[in-house]
């Protein structure tokens, strides 16, 4: 989860983390961080992740990010 | 025809029950639209009037969020005759101040909500809270003839846009009626656009860019989707929405649409309508459009290059297997009636290879950089044209060449204007945001072109600690989103040339 929310703060500082359950559907995320936090997820935990796991749902906290990457390192 | 609303007018006319606009929330017909549009402009008018008693078209700020009522706002200026300057409403107060202070807005139409940015921006005009509803319906309509834009000559401003100016400050480019109505007849034209294409909107109207779907649909007669910004989050739910609301033709940043190949959409969704691809502002990825290409090769994709300084754009090439072989794209042809150039030491040069700035002659050309005839003048030249008389020629500070085909493909900025995700930047504006920190002595920011990031080079005060996401997040009060560089690397002492000057090379030799 570190790592995770060490990606987070690199791609926007100023977001609440532990809080916002918006990221996507509130825009605090904009197309532009998806396409960079998908590429470090991926090379940091070491996953693909496939275009079926990129839905707002995954992505609106980093809570929910965090059962994703687990759900796909189970899967692998 | 000589002016927008004519154009406009006569479509609205021909299509009545089509849908002319929608932004997800809000659809309507051309007559509805038409019907709100005109009762704004009598509203308007009587705010600001305009025509014969009224004297010259004066500048009317838009708020342009994405929604239908901000494109309204837009068409009921010019219908009442004035010009059109659209804002970004989540822009800085400091940035919008300079806007307002530029062209002393006498009217600005929005909503309620953006009274409070406008007055901290020193707006002290008034501001016309203008919000379209679905139906619009038993609404008394003023009479054709007594709308003064239908009076409008094609000289006349029919709309500004601000850009990024390297100083800071934000500058104008004023463009008339006569150089988007020639520009989207020739488009329209060349690409056989019509009224049964779905435009997907993904530019924001502060964007010059997104000028072309505003104008495609009043011309072409075809809808106009406002697509939700939160919608090109997620590639799959952009596609699933394209397809839900029968998208046909999209024209968008590169970067939108290589978003869609990098997070590998097509194994899940795929476009079921669109036929059109075109884009514009940025060179495109040539891996992420063979993708493209590959998986859709019913779609026609086109490249499209162009000019803030000019309305639309002035050349497009279409994609075949065989460009997309080659490295770079080409440019394209000038749209009919367009003249480009290329430019070295005052003269022209043919030959393959050499390499010039690009120059544009075309009755697209903007008017000028708003009242500022000395940036005018050094972009803006008259030369003698092809028959001899005389022709107004933009210098557009982009620097190409030649191939051996005789195509022109685009090499760099001659100054440190920057693409980035499609949006024109000047670097200095950046650096001009970074240098209003007490905190930061001399910074030079530079864009890594290989991994598209803005990088800021800072030095701070002696004894003074920052990280660098403390100084991205004091720079958002001062710069766009968009502008906010995604690193910032911390110097004790920036590296000076022999002339004592930030050593520009150095710096971007760490990149």
């Amino acid at each position: 989860m570190d790592e995770l929310m060490e990606i987070l703060e690199e791609i926007d500082p100023d977001i609440d983390y532990e809080k916002e359950t918006r990221l996507i559907d509130g825009k605090v995320l904009d197309s532009f961080s998806i396409v960079s936090l998908v590429s470090q997820i991926s090379e940091t935990f070491d996953i693909e992740i496939g275009p079926q796991y990129l839905i707002p749902a995954n992505f609106n906290s980093a809570a929910a990010m965090w059962k994703m990457i687990q759900e796909i390192q189970d899967e692998e | 025809m000589n002016n927008l609303t004519a154009l406009w007018l006569s479509t609205a006319i021909k299509y009545p029950e089509k849908t002319a606009l929608s932004d997800g929330s809000v659809t309507l017909s051309f007559r509805q639209a038409n019907a709100i549009a005109r009762c704004w402009a009598a509203d308007i008018l009587q705010a600001l009037p305009a025509g014969e008693e009224g004297g010259a078209p004066r500048p009317v700020l838009v708020a342009a969020e994405r929604d239908v009522s901000s494109v309204l706002r837009c068409l009921a200026v010019l219908m009442a005759g004035h010009f059109y300057v659209p804002y970004d409403p989540e822009m800085t107060s400091e940035k919008l101040s300079h806007i307002v202070s530029d062209c002393a807005p006498p009217l600005a139409l929005g909503e309620e909500k953006h009274r409070e940015k406008l007055a901290a921006a020193g707006y002290d005009g008034v501001l016309l809270p203008l919000i379209a509803e679905s139906d619009p319906e038993g609404k008394a309509l003023p009479e054709d003839s007594s709308l003064p834009g239908l009076q409008t000559s094609p000289e006349t401003p029919a709309y500004m846009i601000y850009t990024s100016g390297s100083t800071g400050r934000p500058k104008g480019v004023l463009k008339s009626h006569g150089a988007m109505l020639y520009f989207i007849q020739a488009f329209k034209e060349r690409f056989s656009l019509g009224s049964e294409e779905v435009i997907g909107n993904q530019t924001p109207f502060f964007f010059d860019a997104s000028a072309k779907d505003i104008y495609l649909m009043a011309a072409a007669g075809a809808t106009l989707e406002i697509i939700p910004p939160e919608k090109f989050v997620m590639p799959v739910t952009l596609i699933e929405y394209l397809n839900e609301r029968k998208i046909t033709y999209v024209c968008w940043v590169p970067t939108a649409l290589a978003l869609v190949t990098q997070l590998r959409t097509f194994e899940v969704v795929k476009p079921a309508t669109l036929r059109k691809v075109f884009f514009v502002g940025e060179v495109f990825p040539l891996k992420q459009l063979r993708k493209w290409f590959e998986t859709l090769p019913d779609i026609e994709y086109v490249n499209l290059y162009g000019s803030t300084e000019v309305a639309g754009i002035s050349s497009a090439h279409v994609i075949t297997a065989d460009t997309l072989s080659d490295d770079t794209l080409p440019l394209g042809e000038a749209l009919p009636g367009t003249r480009m150039l290329l430019i070295s030491e005052g003269q022209e040069i043919r030959e393959a290879g050499q390499v010039g700035e690009i120059a544009i002659e075309s009755p697209a050309l903007a008017l000028e950089y708003y009242h500022d005839p000395e940036r005018t003048n050094k972009c803006f030249l008259t030369c003698d044209g092809p028959d001899g008389q005389p022709v107004r020629r933009l210098m557009t500070g982009d620097m190409a060449a030649f191939d051996e085909a005789g195509q022109l493909h685009f090499l760099a900025r001659a100054d440190s204007q920057i693409k980035h995700m499609g949006r024109r930047i000047e670097l200095g504006e950046i650096e001009a945001g970074a240098e209003k920190l007490s905190e930061i002595v001399r910074c030079c920011c530079l864009y890594d072109n290989n991994k598209k990031k803005i990088v800021l080079f800072a030095e701070l005060m002696p004894g003074v600690t920052r990280t660098g996401k403390e100084i991205r997040s004091a720079l958002k009060q001062h710069l766009s989103e968009y502008m906010i560089p995604s690193k910032v690397v911390m110097m004790e002492h920036l590296p000076l040339n022999a002339n004592g000057k930030i050593d520009r090379q150095q710096l971007k030799s760490t990149l």
